[in-house]
């Protein structure tokens, strides 16, 4: 095998794949997703993990679930023979995936957009009420985003104050400086309205029914599966939450210069399955207006500080910058009157 | 046979202290059944049997302790407080078993999540059930409560103990003819730090203390002392459970208090609504007195944080990475400016 997956050697591979999970593989392909191996029970995906055996096992009750629900075309982790959802090579933990030869689903027209909108709202759906695997170790985002952001915007108004102290600025510190303020506001602004749009009462109904998200809905985890339909992949970093910050995260990874329409036309589909209301849409935005990228860099720069390059850092706030300026659009959508749910 | 077969998880954080761990087949075998499963889970195992699920500790600690911490669960068992797990005695009624020098003892296991108390919901079960772990607590009389357990009245002494410790690593350092990252950050420091220990003694000499801690004796009530998110358990079933009352110590309650505000204000950059908030949740279920609130504030000011991480490296010299010391020593040292920020709020406020 080449490239990432270079250490691993194609016949013990094929042995111990066959041997733990009872199946025969017939050919392996390694791509940049992983490994696809062919077998006499379909295309699978074999894929490193860094997570330990009971997140894994969280991930893959969770994938059971939804499936056992009704929403079949998402890769299903494997359990092999004992039981477990992973396997272990050279000190390294793998899954092994159902997978598909589709390619990445680009959501470009309203039409695609409205698909992905509904397999989302398809997935929330499968994923009521779900008690994970004993042994599972659980990831909860419940309840966390408005302290979150709260404790957030603190951060960024000591990074900023502290710069503003300091005699000499070097190039990052200043363009951190020329868009601190703008993203504090909008920190503040997204923490507001969570607090004024029932986020908490969200939180309380998700907590009532066991709501399982994807935690990744974004352009990856979306690949072409049967006609005109979608495969949803990348559920490993799943977590209980409220469904509207998976919604958000879709809409972010919608590009062009019609964000916006792509945006309703997903919020659509989505709320014909499992509709939304207006406190629901104001939570989407407040995700939308957080700037995460632009923070998590912030952080990385004046926070942490570990593995600290000047250059790289420069170069990361500047793209984060852009991408939470690529957001505006749907936001501004948002709020022109033309967002209208169904 | 070692168990080590079964192992399917070795987690780096843990390794070193279940590497301690005497697993054998053997062990089980006396416990009386058969192991399916080992998983370990932060400083304990997860087992699976054919008798169910269960969880293994090691005694860590001198028989003394172990029978005061026992008697901990045993009593808030009887004091109608059905949220600690319970010891599974072992075939002859013991609460533990000795194997090949060592001592392991069995809980029930049940599944859930940890708390998260950036979760208001979470935090306010957290809370409720701390102010019911207090009211059942009262009334412990252990057979003999180890002197590091009896902490009634010992705050100054602890408090006068702990600068001094600080002022001795202070020289050691400064006697280095080089010094390293950890030990430029320390001495930037300690001299706040030993200040903010001092002031933080002449407050408690002026409060109620000596009061409250008199009350709390004559109550015989006990705390957790490590009432962390990953202590509170919340089973899918929407039951919630303490765990691992090991540091459990005879001490008045403003102790767990402190230490669950000081825990959620690292996580909200000092955010003094949330600490307001704590008190608030905890007084509607067991009402603050005036002079409790005023035990806070030096309980806030002591640094106690910059304290443990630099005997952590100076006097225990634990086994981690230097860089993995720079990182919690420069964060635990700014906690001292975000401190004197948060109680000057505090105070306001209360």
């Amino acid at each position: 095998m080449t490239s990432g997956y270079g250490k691993l050697k194609r016949h013990d591979l094929k042995l111990l794949i066959e041997s733990l999970y009872g199946l025969e593989v017939r050919n392996m392909q390694e791509g940049d997703r992983g490994i696809l191996i062919y077998t006499d029970r379909g295309l699978k995906r074999l894929k490193e993990t860094k997570s330990d055996e009971a997140k894994i096992l969280f991930a893959a009750s969770a994938y059971e679930h939804i499936y056992n629900n009704g929403f079949r075309q998402i890769s299903c982790i494997n359990r092999n023979l004992n039981g477990s959802g992973h396997m272990k090579y050279d000190k390294t933990n793998y899954i092994l995936q159902d997978f598909t030869n589709g390619r990445v689903y680009d959501a470009d027209t309203t039409e695609k957009a409205a698909v992905a909108g509904k397999a989302l709202a398809e997935i929330h759906k499968a994923g009521e009420h779900f008690m994970p695997s004993p042994g599972s170790r659980a990831r909860v985002d419940w309840g966390k985003w408005m302290g979150k952001f709260k404790a957030n915007s603190i951060s960024l108004k000591k990074y900023k104050d502290l710069i503003y102290l300091k005699e000499k600025k070097s190039g990052i510190d200043k363009i951190f400086l020329e868009n601190a303020n703008e993203f504090l506001e909008k920190m503040q602004h997204a923490h507001s309205l969570l607090n004024e749009n029932g986020y908490l009462d969200k939180v309380r109904l998700a907590m009532s029914c066991n709501q399982v998200t994807h935690g990744e809905f974004k352009k990856h985890a979306i690949l072409e599966g049967e006609p005109e339909g979608v495969f949803i992949t990348n559920f490993e970093e799943c977590s209980y939450d409220i469904c509207e910050f998976d919604i958000a995260t879709l809409f972010e990874s919608f590009s062009g210069k019609n964000k916006g329409e792509l945006a309703v036309a997903a919020a659509n589909a989505y709320s014909e399955v499992r509709p939304l209301d207006d406190c629901s849409v104001n939570i989407i935005k407040a995700f939308l207006i957080c700037p995460k990228r632009f923070f998590k860099v912030a952080e990385s720069i004046y926070g942490r500080r570990k593995n600290y390059n000047e250059l790289e850092l420069t170069q990361k706030l500047m793209r984060s910058i852009k991408r939470e300026k690529k957001k505006e659009e749907i936001i501004k959508f948002i709020d022109s009157g033309r967002w209208i749910i169904k | 046979m070692r168990m080590e077969l079964f192992m399917e998880e070795n987690r780096q954080l843990e390794r070193e202290f279940l590497g301690e761990y005497n697993l054998d087949v053997k062990l089980f075998e006396a416990m009386g059944f058969k192991v399916k499963q080992i998983i370990p889970v932060r400083s304990v195992h997860r087992i699976v049997t054919d008798k169910g699920f269960f969880c293994l500790k090691r005694l860590k600690f001198p028989m003394e302790d172990m029978n005061f911490i026992f008697a901990v669960l045993k009593h808030l068992k009887e004091k109608g407080f059905n949220n600690a797990f319970n010891i599974v005695k072992q075939e002859n009624g013991d609460d533990f078993i000795n194997f090949r020098g060592d001592k392991y003892f069995l809980t029930e296991w049940i599944d859930g999540r940890e708390c998260d108390f950036m979760n208001p919901m979470d935090l306010d079960a957290a809370i409720e059930v701390l102010a019911r772990l207090h009211n059942a607590s009262e009334g412990y009389t252990p057979a003999v409560c180890p002197p590091d357990r009896y902490w009634y009245g010992k705050w100054p002494e602890y408090c006068a103990y702990r600068i001094e410790e600080m002022r001795q690593m202070k020289e050691q350092v400064q006697a280095k003819p080089e010094k390293s990252e950890v030990d430029d950050i320390y001495l930037d420091y300690v001299d706040t730090c030993i200040n903010d220990g001092i002031e933080a003694l002449h407050i408690l000499d002026k409060t109620g203390y000596r009061d409250l801690s008199e009350e709390a004796s004559k109550k015989r009530s006990f705390i957790h002392h490590d009432f962390a998110h990953h202590n509170v358990v919340h089973s899918f079933d929407g039951k919630i459970h303490v765990v691992d009352f090991d540091y459990s110590i005879m001490d008045i309650r403003m102790h767990d208090v402190g230490s669950l505000i000081l825990r959620n204000m690292k996580k909200t950059n000092w955010d003094t609504d949330k600490a307001m908030d704590i008190l608030e949740s905890y007084d509607r279920r067991n009402p603050i007195s005036s002079e409790e609130l005023k035990v806070l504030v030096p309980f806030f000011l002591f640094p106690q944080d910059f304290w443990m991480i630099s005997r952590q490296y100076y006097v225990e010299r634990k086994d981690w990475d230097e860089e993995d010391f720079v990182d919690k020593m420069s964060i635990k040292s700014e906690y001292a400016f975000m401190r004197r920020k948060f109680i000057e709020e505090f105070e306001k406020r209360v």
